[in-house]
């Protein structure tokens, strides 16, 4: 049983996760066509979510999703579902893992084969999303307390910054009243999505409640604030749209005057590097938790215990093996697009998800007033 | 005999019933019936804390010598330290002192016998403090209860008594406070041991090893400990401590990370300067475990890392080096070791022999040679003096070896390489239970709990 604090490590996690998986990219591209606007609406819209999906899955308390489906619909339709949401829940850690390889390659160490990094990723990933649900969420709490520190330091570095340019952020906000879209709208919101992870881990929470909303839509404004001004300042108006990981290239135009580190771009690496490694285990974590449910494989009994154990090191196996194959095949253009098509679909599986969840409450309710 | 005084004394039986019920699963009482044709005493005393000779000189031979019990009870008396409790809670107290207490017919007395083992008891050797209390635990398991009985004095204090090894039926003795430790660790504790397996259990590492999960492991679950004030205050925390017989150790459970990290210093000291000593303990384990793999990293890897100057004062530095970085650390790294480890074998006079020729001079010369860089030295100093900051010797042999996974990790992969290392560690820690608590964890220390329910 784990307290009501790790939610907000979850939300945190997702939430400084986005510049990995292609969020400010994103929004920089749209950045003269109705960026603004969609962040703007993107917030109301997330937090709303969020909000929604925490007082849903609290009339569920100590189930995860593979439970609460499975006691509701029949077998195949939960099992497809469960399989769906497993699969695509697992599809961000592979844009996570496989642009942060080409990260590697290309800012960090030229010289190491990329598959050579990715096994070292996916080994220690794929071991640790095995572990269980209670000591990732120890594990995630540690690292934040030792990474957010320093995001915190590097986002006042950026703005303290005598380059910085305010005009670049200016003339964006004269674009604010441009038409929004939902693809922009999508990557915003992709802030909030921590809150999906709790589809696994509300199993191990003691009466969960969230208070305090309001911190997680601070958070969540100043997170998308950084995504897209800071490299809009630093690297200008114009010139922000030219760069694949306008966030790394941001870092990298930071200089540390007194330490023995001089780039900022490395202590950025280094950070977004355990944060990505988390993420996946995370993501991993919920990804192969609902795929289990899905063949409705349960952990009550010694002998299933050691059934559903064996499962999973097959489902693990075949992450591995698409997140390689997929390495391989995937260039930056195709990867880009997969973030985009990730962050749309998300969007709306999100809100399906929420449309179940109701019924399901329905449907409990229901029940208990028939019995 | 006042009048007065007759009115407050102790009921016996009454008072025999309410320590019967006090002492239940105390296992180092004593009960002594004593009889003859027409009288009856009876002797009741915590075996580990009465001198034996003053019990049986003073009050055993002489019921037997002296005929009648009046006599018996005027001897008694005329003890100027023997006391008549008027109540209950007075009775209790002088008896975890060390005193006997003696039922005549329906009288209570209380007679001192104290046993202080005060000559056998040597300092402490491997847990150094410098402003606390030196002894350490000896070799025999009686003393060593006396010892824990003379600082936690409270008939809370349970002992329970085993025996483990099939051939040296090694004694060992499970000590709790039963209002704070928690039923379901006893429980589990039990159970591992009777399931323990080995013929022969000499030392209390061997009960650690035996017991705890997964087998093949680099940090301990369990603490070792030498101190009886360490002991002390962690069953005042709630935690089971096992004693075993022959050897001059103490077994503590549950253990997590951060109890490995904790000096009894840290509560002699002024609490800010405590906190300090910690924090120099956890910058001392990144140091020691990080250094070596961030300088194969560095070097071979990623020299554009580090500042200009530095880079190029690393690079200036092993112009002469022939090999790559990571055998210069291994190399050297492993003439530590030898080094440390011969250290403890010698006999102290030659020791000192050892680590002047080993350390002065086979560094100096090393570096004269061109065999290794200056920096490596100081880097290997460095390594090997923050490793032993960390002050439980079990914890520190574990990240001794730490360090070289990070180096195999840096060969292959440099930073990448030590961020996975530091990231599935975490993972790793975070996954071990001692006893079902969680082994690392942020906060693991409630600060709610105030003084001594916070780490040990």
């Amino acid at each position: 049983m784990v307290r009501n604090k790790y939610f907000y490590y979850l939300f945190l996690l997702n939430a400084t996760i986005n510049l990995i998986n292609y969020v400010p990219r994103i929004l920089i591209q749209d950045r003269f066509d109705g960026a603004l606007i969609s962040i703007l609406i993107a917030i109301p819209i997330g937090s709303l979510l969020l909000y929604t999906f925490t007082k849903l899955i609290q009339k569920f308390p100590g189930e995860g999703l593979p439970e609460i489906f499975n006691s509701m619909m029949p077998a195949w339709i939960s099992g497809v579902l469960l399989v769906l949401y497993g699969l695509g829940w697992y599809f961000s850690s592979v844009i996570t893992l496989v642009s942060f390889v080409d990260i590697t390659n290309r800012y960090v160490s030229p010289d190491v084969s990329p598959i050579i990094v990715l096994i070292g990723f996916l080994v220690v990933v794929a071991l640790s999303a095995r572990l269980d649900s209670e000591s990732i969420l120890y594990a995630l709490e540690m690292i934040l307390y030792m990474t957010v520190p320093i995001i915190m330091y590097m986002a006042w570095r950026v703005f303290s910054n005598p380059y910085y340019s305010w005009d670049a952020v200016r003339q964006i906000i004269t674009h604010l009243w441009d038409i929004p879209n939902y693809r922009t709208v999508a990557a915003a919101t992709y802030i909030y999505t921590g809150y999906i992870n709790m589809v696994v881990f509300n199993r191990i929470f003691h009466k969960f409640r969230v208070k305090h909303i309001w911190s997680i839509v601070i958070v969540s404004i100043l997170t998308l604030a950084v995504s897209i001004f800071a490299p809009i300042g630093l690297l200008g108006a114009a010139g922000a749209g030219e760069h694949v990981y306008p966030a790394f290239s941001t870092a990298d135009s930071l200089r540390i005057r007194y330490f023995i580190i001089e780039r900022m771009i490395y202590v950025f690496y280094v950070v977004y590097m355990c944060l990505s490694l988390v993420n996946s285990i995370v993501h991993w974590h919920v990804g192969k938790e609902l795929i289990l449910g899905g063949f409705r494989l349960k952990s009550d009994k010694p002998e299933s215990i050691r059934k559903k154990r064996k499962v999973e090191w097959w489902v693990l196996a075949a992450f591995c093996v698409i997140i390689l194959a997929s390495s391989m095949a995937i260039n930056q253009y195709s990867l880009n697009d997969m973030a985009i098509v990730f962050l749309d679909v998300r969007f709306a599986g999100e809100f399906l998800l929420i449309a179940l969840l109701f019924y399901a409450v329905w449907r409990r309710r229901r029940r208990r007033k028939r019995a | 005999m006042s009048s007065e005084t007759h009115k407050t004394h102790l009921n016996a039986s009454h008072a025999k019933q309410w320590l019967q019920k006090q002492l239940h699963k105390v296992g180092d009482i004593e009960e002594r019936e004593l009889k003859n044709q027409e009288d009856h005493a009876l002797l009741l005393y915590f075996k580990s804390m009465c001198d034996p000779v003053v019990v049986n000189e003073d009050l055993i031979n002489r019921f037997y010598e002296l005929n009648s019990l009046k006599i018996y009870e005027e001897f008694i008396r005329s003890f100027p330290s023997t006391i008549e409790p008027a109540e209950e809670s007075e009775l209790m107290r002088n008896m975890l002192r060390g005193c006997v207490v003696v039922f005549i017919q329906d009288r209570v007395l209380l007679f001192d016998a104290v046993l202080i083992n005060a000559g056998d008891i040597q300092p402490a050797s491997t847990e150094n403090v410098i402003q606390g209390p030196d002894d350490s635990f000896t070799e025999n398991i009686e003393v060593n209860l006396n010892l824990i009985r003379h600082r936690y004095q409270t008939a809370n204090l349970k002992s329970e008594f085993m025996t483990v090894g099939k051939i040296s039926q090694t004694r060992i003795i499970i000590l709790y406070d039963v209002t704070k430790a928690d039923e379901s660790v006893l429980e589990e504790l039990r159970k591992r041991l009777s399931e323990l397996k080995s013929d022969i259990v000499q030392s209390a590492s061997e009960i650690e090893r035996h017991t705890m999960h997964p087998q093949l492991r680099l940090f301990p679950t369990l603490m070792l400990t030498e101190r009886p004030d360490r002991t002390v205050m962690n069953i005042s925390q709630g935690k089971v401590a096992v004693l075993v017989d022959s050897t001059g150790y103490a077994i503590l459970l549950p253990a997590i990370f951060n109890d490995f990290f904790t000096a009894m210093d840290d509560k002699i000291q002024l609490p800010p300067i405590g906190w300090f000593l910690k924090g120099i303990r956890y910058i001392a384990l990144f140091v020691t475990v990080l250094m070596p793999s961030l300088y194969v990293a560095f070097t071979s890897y990623n020299p554009e890392i580090l500042k200009m100057q530095i880079t190029l004062l690393i690079a200036g530095s092993r112009a002469t080096v022939p090999y790559p970085s990571f055998f210069e650390v291994i190399f050297m790294l492993l003439a530590m070791e030898f080094l440390t480890e011969a250290s403890v074998r010698l006999p102290k006079a030659i020791g000192q022999t050892a680590c002047v020729v080993g350390g002065l001079i086979l560094g100096t010369a090393a570096t004269e040679a061109g065999l290794v860089s200056n920096i490596m030295i100081i880097l290997v100093a460095a390594v090997a003096v923050t490793n032993f900051v960390i002050p439980i010797n079990m914890m520190s042999s574990g990240i001794r070896v730490t360090k070289y996974i990070f180096i195999l990790l840096a060969t292959f992969f440099g930073l990448v390489g030590i961020v996975l290392g530091v990231v599935a560690t975490i993972m790793y820690l975070t996954s071990l239970r001692s006893f079902g608590k969680p082994y690392l964890k942020m906060f693991a220390v409630e600060w709610s709990n105030k003084g001594d329910q916070q780490s040990g």
